[in-house]
């Protein structure tokens, strides 16, 4: 479609509710060069020329024979499976109307903000963990977790940050173990600062609590 | 001294348009709520499964 069309507010709703690719073997796209294609690229598609191209050419042999007729939108399965296809150009409300029937035939899916949200924490996470920041890290997924975490739709994507959670939780419980050695050997001072960090850092994970309950029961020392 | 704030205030004005003009000439960038499109096809599919949604595949030429 005609990128005049894309900036239409029930276009871009509807966008939300599928994947979009956007395929041009083209890399002269502005007849007037008032800007470079990189930078027209850029503004209208977020993306380069290289990545559309190459779009292009991943996907125009697993979908025409012959030549391409230009504009031709095509509706797929997640799997890359073809719904549907119209050639030749159409208003804003009838890609809209394709999109509603494609999305309708798939069945319930996530809508594309909660997703990027859920993705982004995951990101946060990593970023986090990288930077050596096991509370931030741990915060970023259960803001995922509490926003997204009911919707049904969004189970993949839950399903990552519980793993993730639950990664973070058994390295928690092994500290704590080690910790719990560590008392029973006599260094009780070393213990409760290694179970104070757990406290602190894995808070709202069970081996947070299990950090409490053996802080708890640290003996008093002189 | 006159002369010396005279040329200072007369560049900064020319920068100004000049900075201006190149505004004018450049494509607004992209909104952070438009479309958004995949980087490539994998890509596109390997979201699509997660998301569980259609993908909307888009052939299209500028001439």
């Amino acid at each position: 479609m005609d990128v005049s069309v894309y900036p239409n507010k029930d276009m871009i709703a509807a966008s939300k509710t599928c994947v979009n690719i956007f395929c041009n073997d083209e890399t002269e796209h502005e007849p007037k060069k008032k800007y470079g294609n990189e930078e027209w690229c850029s503004a209208n598609y977020g993306q380069v020329c290289d990545e559309h191209v190459k779009n292009h050419r991943e996907t125009s042999s697993l979908f025409f024979k012959d030549s391409i007729p230009n504009p031709t939108s095509i509706l797929c399965m997640p799997d890359g499976t073809e719904i549907k296809r119209k050639v030749g150009g159409m208003a804003g409300k009838e890609l809209v109307d394709l999109m509603k029937e494609a999305t309708a035939k798939v069945g319930p899916g996530l809508g594309q903000d909660e997703y990027l949200f859920g993705k982004g924490r995951l990101k946060a996470c990593e970023d986090a963990v990288k930077a050596g920041k096991t509370k931030d890290a741990i915060e970023a997924l259960n803001a995922g977790n509490k926003t997204i975490g009911k919707n049904p739709a969004a189970k993949t994507v839950v399903d990552q940050i519980k793993a993730k959670l639950e990664e973070f939780n058994k390295a928690g419980m092994e500290i704590v173990e080690k910790a719990k050695e560590d008392v029973a050997a006599g260094k009780v001072e070393e213990a409760k600062k290694t179970l104070l960090e757990v406290s602190r850092n894995y808070k709202t994970l069970e081996c947070a609590k299990a950090a409490d309950k053996e802080i708890a029961a640290l003996p008093k020392t002189k | 001294m006159k002369s010396t704030l005279v040329t200072v205030l007369f560049l900064a004005a020319a920068a100004s348009a000049v900075q201006a003009g190149d505004k004018k000439d450049k494509p607004a960038q992209i909104p952070a709520d438009y479309m958004h499109f995949a980087h490539s096809w994998e890509a596109a599919k390997a979201e699509a499964k997660e998301r569980n949604v259609p993908i909307q595949i888009s052939f299209h030429k500028d001439g």
